[in-house]
Parts: C-alpha cells; sequence; structure tokens
C-alpha cells in the first residue's frame, strides 16, 4: 500500500508524514457524515449480506452452544415435567381458542350489519435469530429470512408474550430487525383499559420502555396493560406490547412519564414469529369503543418541544373508526408521522 | 536475529479478536466488552508496524462497522486514531515495562471513548450505557497477558 509509509521514527520529521493519517481520518469522517444522512451502510449491507452471513453464523456459534449445551444437561425429569405443563397450557389455549372461535364469528357478524371492513388476517411464521448486534446501546437484530422469503421492510415480530420490533432493512437471505427497546423506536399503543393513546418509546434497555408526556388527567394509571393502536398502519392494532409499572415526574413536574415492561421476553430465546399481511388487505386501525370516562377527559397541552406534537390524545366521544388507508407503508395518517422509525444503523 | 514476519498468526488473531467484537451476549456482558481488536491491532503495531499500516487498519474498521451495524467509519476512525497514535510513539512503547505499556493502552482506550462519545453526541446516536466506561479497565487487565502470549506464539512460529 503505497500510503502506509507512515511509521517514520521522528515525529515532527515531514509533513508528509502526516498524510496518509489524515487522509484515512477524513475519509472515514466523511463516511460517518454520509451515512447518518443517506443509510448508505444499509444498502452496502444489503449487497455485501452473502459475505457477511457466515461471519454472522459464525459469531453466533458460541451463544447457540450456550443455548444447545443447556438443553444438553436437562434430565428425563425434568422433559417430563415441561411435557406435562406443555400439556396443560395447550388444554387451556384450546378453551380460550372455542371461546374466541364463537366471538370471531360474533364479531364478523356485527361488522358486517355495521358495514365496517373485516380485519386483515394475520398468518405468522416462524423465524430464528442470526446474530444480534454487539453495540450495547442499540437493540437490533438478525434473522434468517429475507427478501428471498418476501420479507418486507415494516413487517411485524412478536413472540410467545408480546410484541418484539420490526423489519428495518431486508437483505438477500437475512433481515434486520429494530426491536421496540431501540432508543430510535416509537411505537403507537393504547391502554386496554380505557384506549388512551400514547407514543411508546425504547430506551437502549431490554427491560424498559418510557410513555412520554402524560398529564395527570390522562386515564392510565400502574398495571394497565398496552396494546399496538394499529395507528400508522404499520403495526396491527391489539398486539400485546407491556405493563404500566411506574410514573416519574419530568423536569419540568409538568409532564409525567411511564416505565413501562415489555411482555416479550426480548433477551432470551431464539425464535420468533414474524407477521404476514394478507395481501391487498392492509391492517385496520380500529380504535376501541371507550369507556364512559371518556368524554369527560381534557386534551393535555402539548409541551413545547415534545415529540410527538400532532398526536391527538383525547379520546373521541364516540367510537370512530379510520379511514382505512390505501396500504400498509404508504399514505398514513398525519398523527402518526412521528411515530414511524427511522432506521439509523 | 533473523526477522521472518508471521503473517499466519497476524491475521488469524486479528480474525479471533474480530470474532470476539461481534459475539452476541447479554446485555451488560456486553458493555463491559473490551475492545480486543484494538488491543490486537495495537500488538501488531509495536511488532510489524509495515504489515499494519494505516490502509488495513481502515480497512478492518469498515469491515466491522459492516458486520456489527455500526454507523460506516465510526469503528474504522476510532482505530485509526489509536493506530496513528501507537505508530508515532511505537520507538518509546515497545520498551516501555509491561505495566506501564498496560496503563498507555488504559489512556489510548479512555481517550477512544471520549472520540466515540463525542462521535455519537454529533451524529445525535444514543450514548453507550454506562458500563461501558469500564471497559478499558478489563482491556488493562488483559493486555500483559495478551502481549506475553501473542509474543511467545511469535517467538515460537518463527524460530521455527
Amino acid at each position: 500500500m503505497a500510503l502506509d509509509k507512515f511509521n517514520s521514527p521522528q515525529i515532527g520529521s515531514s509533513i508528509s508524514a502526516w498524510l496518509p493519517f489524515l487522509f484515512y481520518c477524513m475519509l472515514s469522517l466523511t463516511l460517518m457524515l454520509v451515512d447518518n444522512r443517506f443509510a448508505l451502510s444499509s444498502s452496502i449491507r444489503s449487497q455485501t449480506s452473502v459475505l457477511a452471513s457466515p461471519i454472522w453464523w459464525l459469531a453466533s456459534r458460541p451463544f447457540a452452544l450456550w443455548q444447545n449445551g443447556a438443553s444438553a444437561f436437562t434430565t428425563n425429569r425434568q422433559l417430563h415435567r415441561r411435557v406435562d405443563e406443555l400439556e396443560a397450557g395447550q388444554l387451556k389455549s384450546d378453551l380460550v381458542l372455542q371461546q374466541m372461535a364463537t366471538l370471531q364469528s360474533e364479531n364478523d357478524a356485527l361488522r358486517a350489519l355495521l358495514r365496517a371492513k373485516q380485519r386483515a388476517a394475520l398468518e405468522a411464521r416462524l423465524v430464528e435469530l442470526v446474530n444480534v448486534n454487539p453495540d450495547p446501546s442499540q437493540k437490533r437484530f438478525v434473522i434468517d429470512k429475507g427478501a428471498a422469503q418476501k420479507v418486507r421492510v415494516g413487517q411485524v415480530l412478536i413472540d410467545a408474550h408480546g410484541l418484539v420490533g420490526q423489519v428495518a432493512e431486508v437483505y438477500p437471505g437475512k433481515s434486520l430487525v429494530i426491536s421496540i427497546t431501540d432508543a430510535d423506536h416509537a411505537l403507537p399503543v393504547m391502554v386496554a383499559r380505557s384506549g388512551f393513546r400514547s407514543i411508546l418509546f425504547g430506551q437502549g434497555n431490554d427491560r424498559r420502555l418510557s410513555l412520554a408526556n402524560l398529564t395527570p388527567s390522562d386515564d392510565i394509571k400502574a398495571g394497565d396493560i398496552l396494546l399496538t393502536s394499529g395507528i400508522g398502519g404499520r403495526f396491527p392494532a391489539g398486539i400485546p406490547v407491556g405493563v404500566v409499572m411506574q410514573f416519574k415526574q419530568d423536569e419540568a413536574l409538568t409532564f409525567l412519564s411511564a416505565q413501562v415492561q415489555p411482555f416479550a421476553r426480548l433477551a432470551y430465546g431464539r425464535q420468533l414469529l414474524l407477521l404476514d399481511f394478507v395481501e391487498g388487505r392492509p391492517p385496520r386501525p380500529i380504535v376501541p369503543i371507550p369507556r364512559e370516562t371518556a368524554p369527560t377527559q381534557a386534551a393535555p397541552v402539548p409541551a413545547p418541544g415534545a415529540v410527538t406534537p400532532a398526536q391527538p390524545q383525547a379520546i373521541p366521544a364516540k367510537p370512530t373508526v379510520i379511514p382505512s388507508q390505501q396500504a400498509a407503508g404508504t399514505n398514513r395518517p398525519a398523527q402518526s408521522a412521528d411515530a414511524e422509525v427511522e432506521p439509523k444503523p | 536475529m533473523i526477522r521472518r514476519d508471521t503473517p499466519g498468526l497476524r491475521w488469524f488473531s486479528v480474525a479471533l479478536a474480530f470474532f470476539i467484537m461481534i459475539i452476541p451476549m447479554s446485555e451488560w456482558l456486553a458493555a463491559l466488552r473490551p475492545f480486543v481488536l484494538a488491543l490486537v491491532m495495537m500488538f501488531w503495531i509495536l511488532e510489524t508496524p509495515r504489515k499494519m499500516g494505516l490502509g488495513r487498519v481502515f480497512l478492518i474498521g469498515l469491515l466491522l462497522d459492516l458486520a456489527s451495524f455500526a454507523m460506516l467509519g465510526e469503528h474504522a476512525f476510532r482505530l485509526l486514531l489509536m493506530a496513528g497514535v501507537v505508530h508515532q510513539l511505537r520507538n518509546q512503547f515497545r520498551f516501555y515495562p509491561i505495566w506501564q505499556q498496560s496503563l498507555f493502552v488504559l489512556a489510548i482506550l479512555y481517550a477512544d471513548l471520549v472520540v466515540l462519545a463525542v462521535i455519537r453526541l454529533f451524529q445525535g446516536l444514543q450514548q453507550q450505557p454506562i458500563e461501558a466506561w469500564f471497559a478499558p479497565i478489563l482491556a488493562f487487565l488483559v493486555w500483559p497477558w495478551l502481549y506475553m502470549f501473542l509474543d511467545n506464539l511469535r517467538l515460537q512460529s518463527r524460530s521455527k
């Protein structure tokens, strides 16, 4: 390499000794700026992911060995107990499913009466974690399905307990998933009990999410369960997200923020479910029928410089159906503009 | 003494350190992960400076950026700065006693963390968790062993 004549013994010998150093520094700084502005690295990664795949695979081996090793040392009795547990759980789920079937047919009939469109059917497929972003401040990981398996940006991942995240970048045989706990992630949610809507932010921590800019009059309390609200059309409505743990005053003592614990076990397990919308039928965001307390709720004053200024937080007095969107990825309602994620790897 | 180069050992150790940088770990372990690749890079700059020039350091950094989903150029820039310092101070560095070398490595890694914090500040990215500031101490403890281990391997493979 012609530019590697840097290691001259005298420090101040000549300015030309510093030129290659300056050249490479400027190059990397420029790369950083360009990448931050134009997300250059995601396109380069998608081009080179064929090369990177074996590297990711190799790097994930210790992790996989650890997990396989743990399963190799389970005893017969533990396995029997596990099977018993699972069978009992299956029985319970079967019961719930039976009830769901009747509810579903009732719901379909009611929707037909109201001339509301049927909700899009969801299908799920099993995906496996390939690698996790090693940077502890980012919550992103790679799954083993990509463009070849018709994965699209924005598809939603769940585990057995709740929402996990969404697809941020698609490579030929792999995809990058951004978790709801990533600090760059915002998620439109609603309180299951009252229908109160807000935006849930990741904090770069697997056990903590945050609801910002709440006022004391908002109908939300500790122990409330948060579901996806479906606003924005990216996440289907009604997926369990987490439970509200505690409230905290912000520095200006004007707003409250709530700590939310996610349901999904984000730091564990290697298998997730990728949700597919059935083609041509985008998910329809539905605002639930509010309880009797809803009409008295005052709209909170938006905080100056709040992150979600356009988010209407008051609950409509009567059940409202937001007009159907053209497609999940386009023509989103204005209030969700802030809820979208900008994948910035 | 015949100065025979050991490219096999060099690239194997760099590759191994590279993998250590991207192995998935639990949250707090990942934050404490020392910058092993920087340590290995520093070792090879001390031993064979002509074979670990800035161009190669830059390429290794870019590869790490791509494999670890970092911003393109972030690791490259950090490694370059460290490589620049070690290249310039190589002659003094090599004759320090090993504990003094470790202290020097500690200082370089803390400077690197400050650089990283400034980069992230300017680019508006999430800062490292607080545990990451303990990682250089681990590196400080690792350096003497790494240095002696690699040096031994190098001498052995060279004498063959």
